[in-house]
């Protein structure tokens, strides 16, 4: 999680907002990099927890949930 | 007026006297900050709160000197009213302020109806009506001047150094000026040996002294830190990635050549455990400067699940003279006569007994099965460093046999190998999932996978192996100790 | 009683957010992948969803989850793309 927020600093300092996708135990890690970094208001995209033993359908439908909130971060 | 309960006088950073009754009778109800200079919550309680308008009823109790406190006032932009409370801190004591920073509210009378202690952004913004936003939201204090004995030495300056979170959670060396320039010994204070990731703090020679201080190290023992940080530096190691992971990993420090004798190292009875200042103070500076400096804090931006005792230091010197094989060092393409540090990501050590093998063929796959439950037992072939540590007696056996380090890693190598079909068991990769049930996976990707190195004392059969870190893309890095300045 | 700090407390520059676009039609969006197991199924599905709403896409990985991802990453994402999803950390 704290690389991938290292790569949201370094994208959003060249012009591309980014949304990071990761899943809900990894916020408390990525407010305080984000915020180390100099970006103490970005946040990440959280989904459930874990991943690894989820089906298909399962991945899919929280990527569905999450659409959303992707756009919300990227857009307007 | 009236009688103001525990009235006082104090100087304000310009020297004019001002009272409690005064202050009051310009208006109330007001709160009193208590802060000091050394507190690192004081000043981010002075930055948050520098912001609010005029009108606010914020007055701030400095325990320092006049110049202090104005300096501190100028550096963090706060700009309402600053009085300066100096030794024995009557005041903070008559108020009973044991933490800096803390705000109280006071009253007409100059009784207390209200009191924070520490940085609370949701209390500050209650006190004030205001929304002060920013991060942390919350941050513990630090122990005031007021509430003890002045002077160092005491133990109060050893809670106060637990209370700034300088610590691994043992009580820590405090890291004075004069510890600091006898651990730099002439060297810049400036010089940065780079950004110490996560968090990307510089490692200033001063700050890597200010780590070697806590820990506990002599000032002789400081090259090997600042080897030992330059190694975790390298980009091959990634100390990014064993920082942040939920995996164990932690650094492991190994020390070659005559440094070892030169500074007291262990290579010998009880090398990886306790008992040696060399081997325990050098290991948990490169920790602190991780952790301090490089912001890797545990349960923070350390994400170790469990962790290991390990990671609170892990230093230990080869046993050069119980070794019939040439030295981690020279192997690494080193001299001989030179003094280096190599630094191996890897987990907690497992213990290896064998005190019946009497061919190396079977002391070779003793030591390989032993570590081929390591990380798992079936996710194989892993890509990863397996640290071993060959005893005394083991590392004999070997020797009079005629192997060298070649052919025990090769042994290791083709000893530890199963069929695809008995890895299926869940936590097992894709290629193995894949593959024939016949195909034959080994645990590690090639022999280099295996490093060796001989320590510990003469009599024993006991050998160990830290436990691979999967997927870090870490490297060992050897770096020669500088000694001159 | 004054010391020496073992942390670089010094204030980080404020990194200010990139300008957001009003709309998502007709932006390209890189894919990242940190290359963790489950997150091209999870980027798949997400890539689908984009292209529904007039997203133009890319696909790009890291070479591990384990370190930032390399200049020539940021760079390539830099030069092809105006948006970035990257996934995905577990």
């Amino acid at each position: 999680m704290s690389c991938s927020v290292h790569d949201a600093v370094r994208l959003e300092r060249r012009g591309i907002p980014t949304a990071v996708v990761g899943t809900a135990p990894f916020v408390d890690e990525a407010l305080e990099q984000a915020r180390v970094l100099g970006m103490p208001d970005y946040r990440i995209v959280t989904i459930a927890h874990p991943v690894q033993l989820s089906t298909s359908e399962e991945l899919h439908a929280r990527a569905d949930d999450v659409l959303e909130t992707i756009l919300s971060r990227l857009t307007g | 007026m009236v009688a103001v309960e525990r009235d006082f006088t104090l100087p304000s950073v310009d020297g004019a006297p001002v009272s409690l009754s005064a202050l009051l009778a310009q208006g109330c109800p007001l709160v009193l900050l208590f802060v000091h200079a050394d507190c690192p919550t004081s000043l981010l309680a002075l930055r948050r709160l520098a912001s609010l308008g005029e009108g606010a009823a914020l007055v701030c109790v400095a325990e320092e000197s006049p110049e202090v406190a104005a300096r501190l006032a100028r550096r963090t932009g706060f700009s309402r009213p600053v009085l300066a409370e100096a030794a024995p801190y009557a005041v903070s004591r008559r108020f009973e302020v044991a933490t800096v920073p803390t705000a109280l509210l006071v009253d007409r009378d100059g009784a207390v109806v209200e009191t924070v202690v520490g940085w609370d952004t949701t209390a500050y913004e209650r006190l004030f009506g205001v929304e002060l936003g920013g991060e942390p939201r919350q941050k513990p204090g630090c122990v005031a001047r007021g509430l003890h004995e002045e002077g160092p030495g005491g133990l109060d300056e050893l809670e106060d150094m637990l209370d700034r979170g300088w610590s691994d959670g043992l009580p820590v060396v405090p890291p004075t000026p004069e510890r600091v320039e006898a651990t730099l010994g002439g060297r810049d204070p400036g010089h940065s040996l780079g950004p110490v990731p996560p968090a990307h703090g510089e490692a200033t020679l001063e700050r890597v002294a200010a780590c070697a201080v806590l820990a506990g190290c002599r000032p002789a023992y400081f090259p090997v830190v600042v080897a030992a940080v330059e190694a975790a530096l390298e980009p091959v190691f990634n100390a990014h990635g064993i920082a942040v992971t939920t995996q164990p990993a932690g650094p492991i420090l190994v020390v070659n050549g005559p440094a070892r004798e030169q500074l007291g190292l262990n290579s010998g009875m009880g090398a990886l455990g306790p008992g040696f200042r060399a081997n325990a103070t050098i290991g948990r500076a490169l920790r602190l400067v991780l952790t301090l400096t490089g912001g890797a804090r545990p349960g923070a931006l350390d994400r170790a699940t469990l962790g290991h005792p390990g990671k609170l230091a892990c230093c230990f010197a080869e046993n050069e003279e119980a070794s019939f094989w040439p030295p981690l060092h020279v192997e690494r393409g080193f001299a001989a006569d030179a003094s280096t540090v190599t630094l191996v990501a890897g987990d907690a050590p497992l213990s290896i007994s064998d005190h019946r093998s009497r061919t190396p063929e079977e002391l070779a796959a003793t030591l390989a099965w032993a570590a081929a439950g390591q990380w798992s037992p079936f996710w194989w072939p892993m890509d990863d460093t397996s640290l071993f540590v060959i005893c005394p007696e083991h590392a004999a056996l070997f020797a009079e046999a005629g192997w060298d380090k070649e052919r025990l890693r090769a042994a290791m190598f083709e000893a530890v190998v199963r069929p695809a079909a008995e890895l299926r068991r869940g936590e097992t990769p894709p290629l193995v999932q894949a593959a024939a049930d016949e195909l034959p996976v080994h645990k590690w990707t090639s022999a280099e996978k295996i490093q060796l190195v001989v320590a510990g004392g003469e009599a024993g059969r006991f050998s160990a192996v830290f436990g691979p870190c999967d997927g870090m893309k870490t490297e060992p890095v050897t770096k020669e100790i500088q000694w001159s300045t | 009683m004054e010391y020496v700090s073992p942390i670089d407390e010094r204030v980080r520059e404020p990194v200010a957010f990139a300008p957001r676009p009003a709309a998502l039609a007709g932006k390209r969006v890189a894919l990242l992948d940190i290359t963790k197991a489950r997150g091209a199924e999870f980027l798949d599905r997400v890539e689908r969803r984009l292209h529904e709403h007039g997203a133009e896409t890319f696909r790009i990985a890291k070479e591990t989850f384990s370190k930032p991802a390399s200049p020539d990453v940021i760079e390539e994402i830099a030069l092809r793309g105006d948006l970035t999803v990257e996934g995905l950390a577990d």
